[in-house]
C-alpha cells in the first residue's frame, strides 16, 4: 500500500530559501562535522535543516535571527545523532579516515573520542551550545556571553563544569578498562 | 590515581583542540550543493498513502507566507487533563496581547513571549490573544484556558474553558485543529469561534468552513452557521467580557444555536464491519485494536534510502510499484504512518473470533488500522533498526520487494495493518478483511570464551543479505542478555536472520556471529517462521 507521489521534473527552489541556506550552510556544516566527527552524519544534519527550512518547520521569529536558530538546531540534531549512535551496536565505527584530525589516531583514541562526544551529548543543551561556540567556532567568553545574553562569568562557569564532565567520562572509561586488566595502571 | 587524572585532562584538552580544527570549505560547499540538488531533483521521493484526495498530498512549496483566509469560534467544556500530552518543548505560539499566564512561568507572559507546546495558557480578566506558529490568530475571552500541541500535520488547540475566536491562517498542507472535551474542529482556513462550557461546546463559523467532529459524527459548518453539542447551550451570553472581540462579531455569535451536534442518533451513518485474520491460517485474531480514522497523511521523515531490492510489479489492485531506478545513498522521505489523525478516537478491540464493527460511520474517506503487539501488517512489514551503527528502517513488502532506509531523524515506524476505506451512504453493511502476520522470536544464551554465561552481552539481529541491503548489514533489532545470560529477540518479522553478539557495552570483546563466526560470511542463517520461536541460538564469543 505504498505509493510514491508522482515524480516531478527538477523543481526550482524558492530564491529566498536558497539564499538563507547558502549563507549559513558552512557554519551549520562545520558545527555538525565537529560534533558528530564524520562527514556522513554532518551531511545528514545539513540535509535535515535544509528540509526543515524548505518546509518552514521554523519558529515564529526565525527571520529575525536565522543564524541563531540554525546554529541551535544544528547542535541539537547533531547531538541527537551522536546519542542514537551511542545506543546502537556498531558493526563498523563511523569514522572519517580522511579527517586529518583523526588520521594518526589509533583505535583506542577513536573510542575515547566517541566517549567524549557521547558525554557532550549528555550535557544540557545550553552547556553544549556554549562549549561548541567556544571550541568549534573559537568565540571568546565575552562574545558568547553577548550572543546568549548572559554574563561572562556564567559562560566561564558553564565551560568549567562541562570540561569537568568530559574528564569524568574519561575517568569512567579508564576505570572500565582497568577493571578488565587489573594492575596495568596502578 | 594522580596519573589517571592527568591523563583524563590531557585527553579532554586534546579533544577540545581537535574540535577547533578547520573543516575544508570545499567539503562543506559540496555538501551544500548536494543537499540543494537532492531537493531539486527526483532523488527526493515522497512516500504517501495513495487514495486520499490528491490536493492534500501536494508538495509544499510554500516559502512565501500565506495569510489568513478564514475565521471560526468554538466553546467547550472542561478538557480531561489526562489527554494533554505535551509534545516537545519547541515553541508553538507567541503571546500577542492581554494578560496571559502560563504554567511553569510565574510572571505574566510578555507580548512576543514564546509559548511551548503543551503549556496551559490562561487569559486574564481582559482576555488576550496569541499568534500560532502557522500565523493563525487566537483571541481568547476573559479567563479562557487552552494549550497547544503539535500534530503530525499541524497544530491542535485544546480549549478547556472559555471562548476563543480563531482566525486561521490558510493551511498549506496541514490542518489546524481545535479540540474541546466533546468535539474536534478541523480547519482549512476560516474564522470561527468555539466556546467550551460545562454542559458542552458551541462552534460558530464567521467565514469559510470547518469540519466539526463529535464521536462518529462529523458535520461541515459554513459561514453563518453554528452548532452545539448540548441542547442546554443557548446563544453566547450577552456579555462574555468587554472588548476582547468586536461588537459586530459578537452580535453574530449571539444568534440562537440549534443543537446540531447531538449525541449520535441511530441510523445516521453506515455500519462498517470486518475481521482481522492471521495470514497463515486465515483464523480471526482476537484483541486487535482497530481504529477508524479520517485519512490524513503522516509527517514525512527525512532519511536516506540505502539500497532497495527488486522492482516490484504493480499488483492486481493496481497499486503503484516502486519507481526505477534502483537508488543508493540518496535522500528520500517516507511518511510516518502511525501519525494519522484519528479524529473519532474510535479504537475498538476485535472479539474472540477476530471480528469488529463500527456503527454510525458517516460517509467519507477513512483509514482503517489494526494493531496488536506481536503482530505485523501484511501490506507493509517494517521495523526500525540500525545499519552500520546508523538508525535505519527495514521494510519488506507484500510482493517480495524490500528496502532499507537510514533515517536521519527519529520516527516511529509502526508495523500495523492499514487499509484505506471509502464509506458510502446507503451501502450497508461494508465488510472489510485485514490480514496480519504473527511475529517470531529468536532466543539463546551468550557465553564468553571460557564458557561463562555473560550478563548484559549485546546481541544484534541482522537481516540476511538476500533480504536486507546487499552488502550492508542491517541490524533490525538489538537486545542484551539478562542475569541468566539469556537473550530473547522478539517481534521479528518472518524471514532469515543472522545473529551477532559481543560483550557488555564499554568492555573490549570480540564480535561473534552465530554460531562461532568471526565475520558475517561465516554466520549461519536463522529462519524465523510466522509465530515461531527459534531457541537455543547460543553464541560463544571468540577469544580476543
Amino acid at each position: 500500500m505504498i505509493a510514491i507521489a508522482s515524480r516531478e521534473a527538477a523543481r526550482s527552489l524558492p530564491e529566498e530559501f536558497e539564499r538563507i541556506f547558502r549563507e549559513h550552510s558552512r557554519f551549520i556544516y562545520r558545527t555538525a562535522y565537529r560534533v558528530t566527527g564524520n562527514r556522513e552524519d554532518a551531511e545528514d544534519v545539513l540535509q535535515t535543516l535544509c528540509v526543515r527550512m524548505l518546509r518552514r518547520e521554523l519558529p515564529v521569529d526565525f527571520e529575525k535571527n536565522p543564524k541563531a536558530y540554525l546554529y541551535r538546531a544544528a547542535v541539537n540534531v547533531a547531538l541527537n545523532l551522536v546519542r542514537s549512535r551511542a545506543r546502537s551496536v556498531q558493526i563498523e565505527p563511523a569514522l572519517d579516515l580522511e579527517d586529518p584530525a583523526l588520521r594518526e589516531g589509533s583505535r583506542g583514541d577513536a573510542e575515547i573520542r566517541e566517549r567524549l562526544r557521547e558525554a557532550l551529548a549528555e550535557l544540557n543543551r545550553r552547556s553544549a551550545e556554549i562549549l561548541i561556540l567556544r571550541y568549534v567556532h573559537g568565540y571568546s567568553d565575552a562574545e558568547i556571553a553577548r550572543l546568549l545574553g548572559t554574563s561572562r562569568g556564567a559562560i566561564a562557569v558553564s565551560l568549567f563544569r562541562s570540561r569537568a564532565r568530559l574528564r569524568k567520562s574519561i575517568r569512567a572509561l579508564c576505570k572500565e578498562k582497568n577493571d578488565e586488566t587489573p594492575g596495568t595502571e596502578r | 590515581m594522580k596519573r589517571r587524572e592527568q591523563n583524563a585532562r590531557q585527553m579532554v584538552d586534546r579533544f577540545l583542540v581537535e574540535l577547533g580544527a578547520p573543516v575544508s570549505d570545499e567539503r562543506s560547499e559540496r555538501a551544500t550543493e548536494d543537499a540543494l540538488e537532492r531537493l531539486r531533483t527526483d532523488d527526493v521521493q515522497f512516500f504517501t498513502m495513495p487514495p486520499v484526495p490528491a490536493s492534500r498530498f501536494a508538495l509544499t512549496r510554500a516559502w512565501s507566507a500565506v495569510t489568513a483566509a478564514a475565521m471560526v469560534l468554538v466553546a467547550g467544556g472542561l478538557l480531561q487533563m489526562a489527554l494533554l500530552r505535551p509534545s516537545g518543548v519547541a515553541p508553538v505560539a507567541k503571546s500577542v496581547r492581554g494578560e496571559l499566564r502560563s504554567t511553569g512561568v510565574a510572571s505574566l507572559l510578555n507580548s512576543s513571549a514564546r509559548i511551548e507546546a503543551g503549556r496551559v495558557v490562561r487569559a486574564g480578566a481582559e482576555g488576550g490573544a496569541l499568534t500560532l506558529l502557522d500565523g493563525s490568530q487566537i483571541d481568547m475571552s476573559p479567563n479562557a484556558e487552552l494549550s497547544i500541541v503539535r500534530e503530525a500535520d499541524g497544530l491542535r488547540v485544546q480549549l478547556s474553558s472559555g471562548t476563543v475566536l480563531v482566525t486561521a491562517a490558510k493551511q498549506h498542507d496541514g490542518h489546524l485543529y481545535v479540540e474541546t472535551k466533546d468535539c474536534l474542529i478541523s480547519v482549512v482556513g476560516t474564522v470561527f469561534a468555539v466556546s467550551a462550557e460545562e454542559s458542552g461546546s458551541r462552534v460558530s463559523v464567521l467565514e469559510g468552513e470547518v469540519q466539526v467532529q463529535r464521536g462518529d459524527i462529523s458535520e461541515t459548518l459554513v459561514a453563518g452557521q453554528q452548532a452545539s453539542t448540548s441542547p442546554k447551550l443557548g446563544p453566547l451570553p450577552d456579555n462574555p467580557g468587554d472588548g476582547w472581540i468586536d461588537s459586530q462579531r459578537l452580535a453574530l455569535l449571539q444568534q440562537p444555536v440549534a443543537p446540531a451536534l447531538q449525541a449520535p442518533s441511530p441510523n445516521v451513518g453506515v455500519a462498517v464491519k470486518g475481521i482481522v485474520k492471521q495470514a497463515s491460517t486465515g483464523m480471526g485474531i482476537p484483541d486487535v485494536t482497530v481504529s477508524l480514522c479520517q485519512g490524513s497523511p503522516g509527517t514525512p521523515v527525512e532519511g536516506k534510502l540505502i539500497a532497495r531490492g527488486r522492482q516490484a510489479e504493480p499488483n492486481d489492485a493496481g497499486q503503484p510499484a516502486f519507481p526505477e531506478p534502483i537508488i543508493r545513498n540518496k535522500t528520500f522521505f517516507f511518511a510516518v504512518w502511525d501519525r494519522v489523525v484519528c479524529q473519532a478516537r474510535s479504537g475498538i478491540k476485535t472479539d474472540s473470533t477476530g471480528r469488529f464493527q463500527f456503527s454510525n460511520v458517516s460517509p467519507g474517506e477513512y483509514v482503517l488500522t489494526a494493531e496488536r503487539e506481536g503482530y505485523a501488517g501484511m501490506s507493509m512489514l517494517g521495523s526500525l533498526g540500525t545499519s552500520k551503527g546508523r538508525k535505519a528502517a527495514y521494510f519488506r513488502f507484500q510482493d517480495g520487494g524490500w528496502a532499507t532506509f537510514g533515517a536521519s531523524e527519529a520516527g516511529t515506524i509502526l508495523a500495523g495493518e492499514r487499509q484505506n476505506l471509502t464509506v458510502e451512504a446507503q451501502k450497508i453493511p461494508q465488510e472489510v478483511a485485514l490480514t496480519m502476520v504473527r511475529a517470531g522470536v529468536i532466543s539463546g544464551h551468550v557465553r564468553d570464551a571460557d564458557g561463562k554465561l555473560l550478563v548484559n552481552a549485546q546481541v544484534g539481529i541482522v537481516a540476511s543479505p538476500d533480504q536486507g541491503a546487499a552488502g550492508s548489514e542491517s541490524i533490525v533489532l538489538t537486545t542484551t542478555t539478562n542475569d541468566l545470560g539469556e537473550y530473547r529477540a522478539y517481534w521479528l518479522l518472518p524471514g532469515e536472520y543472522r545473529v551477532i553478539a559481543s560483550g557488555p557495552a564499554g568492555r573490549p570483546s570480540s564480535q561473534t556471529w552465530f554460531p562461532r563466526g568471526a565475520s558475517a560470511a561465516e554466520a549461519s542463517a536463522v529462519t524465523v517462521r510466522e509465530g515461531e520461536e527459534v531457541s537455543v541460538i547460543d553464541i560463544i564469543l571468540r577469544p580476543r
